[in-house]
C-alpha cells in the first residue's frame, strides 16, 4: 500500500513537471525579426478587417471617449466570463506605448503577453497566427499612429485566471499553430487573398466553425456554422455553399451584401453581431470583398 | 354541489376555450408579422435595385415601395403581443423586445420615419442616401438588437 501511495506521488509530480513544461509560455526572439518598412496604411486596411475596434472599443457608457479610437473599455461577454479587451493606443501607462515590435508579434502570432503569459483565446490570436509577420508589424504601426489614449484595462472577471493561462498553455500545445497561411498554388492570387483575409485577420472560423470537445476548430465542418460565442441557444450559420443555398445570387451579390447591408434589403448581416462586421467590412476597398467573396463562394 | 360542479365544468371549458383562442391569436401574431417583414422585404428589395443601378429610377415606383414599408411597419408594431414569443411556428423574436418594448417600438417608429424620407426622394442621388437611412435606422438598428441569428 505504501509503495502504491508514493507510485501515485511520482506520476502526480511528473504529469504536474509535464504539465508546467507543456504550457510554459514559449516567446520568440526579438531578432528573429529581420528588416521591414512599416506600412501603416496596410495595417489600418488590416485593423479594419480584423474588427479590432468591435472589441477593443471604448465602453458605451464613456460619453467622452473617441469611438473611432480602440482605446478599450467595452466588455465581452462570454460564458467563461467577461474579458475587457485592451487599450490599444500608444499610451505609455495603459496602452501599447511601451510594446515592443516583438512584444506586438508575440501577442499576434504566439498569443502572449509582453510579461509571457499566454493570453486567453477569446482574443483570436488562434487566427490572426496566419497572417504574415510584415502585416502585423504593419497593424503595430498603425496602432503608434492613433492618438495616445488613457485608459486602465480592467482585470478579466474570470475565476482563477491563472490556473485558466496554464491550462490555454497545455491547451494550445495541441489546439493552437501559429503557422502563416499558405498560398493554394492551384487557386488564383485573388482567391488566395481572400482565403488569407476569411483565415488570418478576419478570424471568420473562431465563430462559424463548430468546436470538438477539446474546444479545437472542427476542421471537417469548417465554417460550417456552430454555437454562439455568447451563449444560450442562438446559432451562427454556415458560410458554406451560399450560393446553392440561395443565400446570395452569386460573388458579386455578397459584395454587395458586405458593403450595403441593410441599406440594400440584405438583412442576413445584422444579427448576433454581424452588424459590427458588415459595418467594417463596408470600409474595405472593393477588390478585398471580392476576393473574400470569391473565396467563400467557392467553398461547397 | 351538482350546480357547484357544473358551474366549474363551464368555467374550466371557457378556461380552455380562451387559452386556445389565444395560443391561436399568437400563432396568427408570429405568421403575420412574419408575412409583414417578407412584403418589406420585398419592396426593399425593389427600391435596391434601383439604387444598384440593375433597375430603372421611378419615382412613382420608389414612393409606391415606401409607402408599403412604412404602412406594413407600422402594421408591424400591434403584431408583437405579450406572450408572441414563442408559438407553433418558429420565431426569431428575441425575448427583449418584450423585456425592452419602448426601445423597440422606437427604433419601428424611426424606421417609419426614414420609410417616409424614402417615399418624398425626387431622384436617384436622393435614393441611396435615404435607403441608408431606412436600412441604417429601421431594419438594421432592430435586426441587430431584437432579432436573433437565422441559420
Amino acid at each position: 500500500m505504501k509503495n502504491a501511495a508514493w507510485g501515485l506521488l511520482v506520476i502526480v509530480l511528473i504529469a504536474a513537471a509535464a504539465g508546467l513544461y507543456i504550457s510554459h509560455p514559449r516567446p520568440l526572439y526579438p531578432s528573429s525579426l529581420t528588416a521591414h518598412t512599416p506600412d501603416p496604411e496596410n495595417g489600418k486596411k488590416l485593423f479594419i478587417a480584423g474588427g479590432c475596434l468591435s472589441c477593443h472599443k471604448p465602453d458605451k457608457g464613456n460619453a467622452a471617449a473617441d469611438k473611432t479610437i480602440p482605446s478599450g473599455g467595452h466588455g465581452l461577454h462570454t460564458p467563461v466570463g467577461t474579458f475587457y479587451p485592451p487599450n490599444l493606443t500608444p499610451d505609455e501607462k495603459t496602452g501599447l506605448g511601451g510594446w515592443s515590435q516583438a512584444d506586438f508579434v508575440n501577442a499576434m502570432k504566439r498569443g502572449l503577453s509582453p510579461a509571457g503569459e499566454h493570453y486567453l483565446p477569446a482574443f483570436p490570436y488562434t487566427s490572426y497566427a496566419a497572417m504574415t509577420t510584415g502585416d502585423i508589424r504593419d497593424v503595430f504601426a498603425y496602432l503608434k499612429s492613433l492618438p495616445a489614449v488613457a485608459s486602465e484595462t480592467r482585470a478579466p472577471g474570470i475565476p482563477l485566471v491563472w490556473v485558466v493561462r496554464r491550462g490555454t498553455g497545455l491547451w494550445k500545445a495541441v489546439a493552437f499553430s501559429d503557422r502563416t497561411y499558405q498560398p493554394d498554388a492551384a487557386k488564383g492570387q485573388s482567391w488566395n487573398r481572400g482565403a488569407y483575409l476569411v483565415k488570418g485577420p478576419g478570424h471568420c472560423s473562431e465563430c462559424h466553425t463548430p468546436r470538438n470537445l477539446l474546444m479545437m476548430p472542427d476542421m471537417d465542418r469548417y465554417l460550417a456554422g456552430g454555437p454562439h460565442p455568447e451563449g444560450g441557444k442562438d446559432k451562427v450559420p454556415s458560410l458554406r455553399d451560399l450560393i446553392g443555398r440561395k443565400r446570395y445570387k452569386d460573388g458579386k451579390d455578397l459584395v454587395s451584401a458586405f458593403q450595403w447591408g441593410e441599406a440594400f434589403g440584405y438583412d442576413k448581416l445584422s444579427s448576433g453581431g454581424m452588424g459590427a462586421v458588415q459595418e467594417n467590412l463596408s470600409k474595405l476597398p472593393e477588390g478585398e470583398l471580392a476576393a473574400i467573396a470569391e473565396y467563400l463562394t467557392s467553398l461547397k | 354541489m351538482q350546480l357547484i360542479s357544473r358551474i366549474l365544468r363551464v368555467a374550466a371549458a371557457g378556461g380552455i376555450a380562451l387559452g386556445l383562442s389565444v395560443t391561436a391569436a399568437q400563432a396568427d401574431a408570429i405568421e403575420d408579422r412574419q408575412a409583414a417583414m417578407k412584403d418589406v422585404g420585398k419592396s426593399m428589395k425593389a427600391l435596391a435595385a434601383m439604387a444598384k443601378g440593375e433597375a430603372e429610377f421611378d419615382a412613382a415606383a420608389v414612393k409606391s415601395n415606401a409607402d408599403n414599408i412604412a404602412a406594413k411597419m407600422d402594421a408591424a408594431k400591434a403584431l408583437f403581443p405579450d406572450g408572441s414569443d414563442k408559438g407553433a411556428k418558429e420565431t426569431w423574436a428575441k425575448a427583449e423586445i418584450w423585456t425592452d418594448k419602448d426601445t423597440f417600438l422606437a427604433i419601428m417608429d424611426d424606421g417609419i420615419a426614414a420609410a417616409n424620407a424614402v417615399a418624398a426622394v425626387g431622384d436617384m442621388d436622393a435614393l441611396r442616401p435615404a435607403l441608408g437611412g431606412l436600412g441604417g435606422k429601421g431594419c438594421k438598428a432592430c435586426h441587430e438588437k431584437f432579432r436573433r441569428p437565422k441559420e
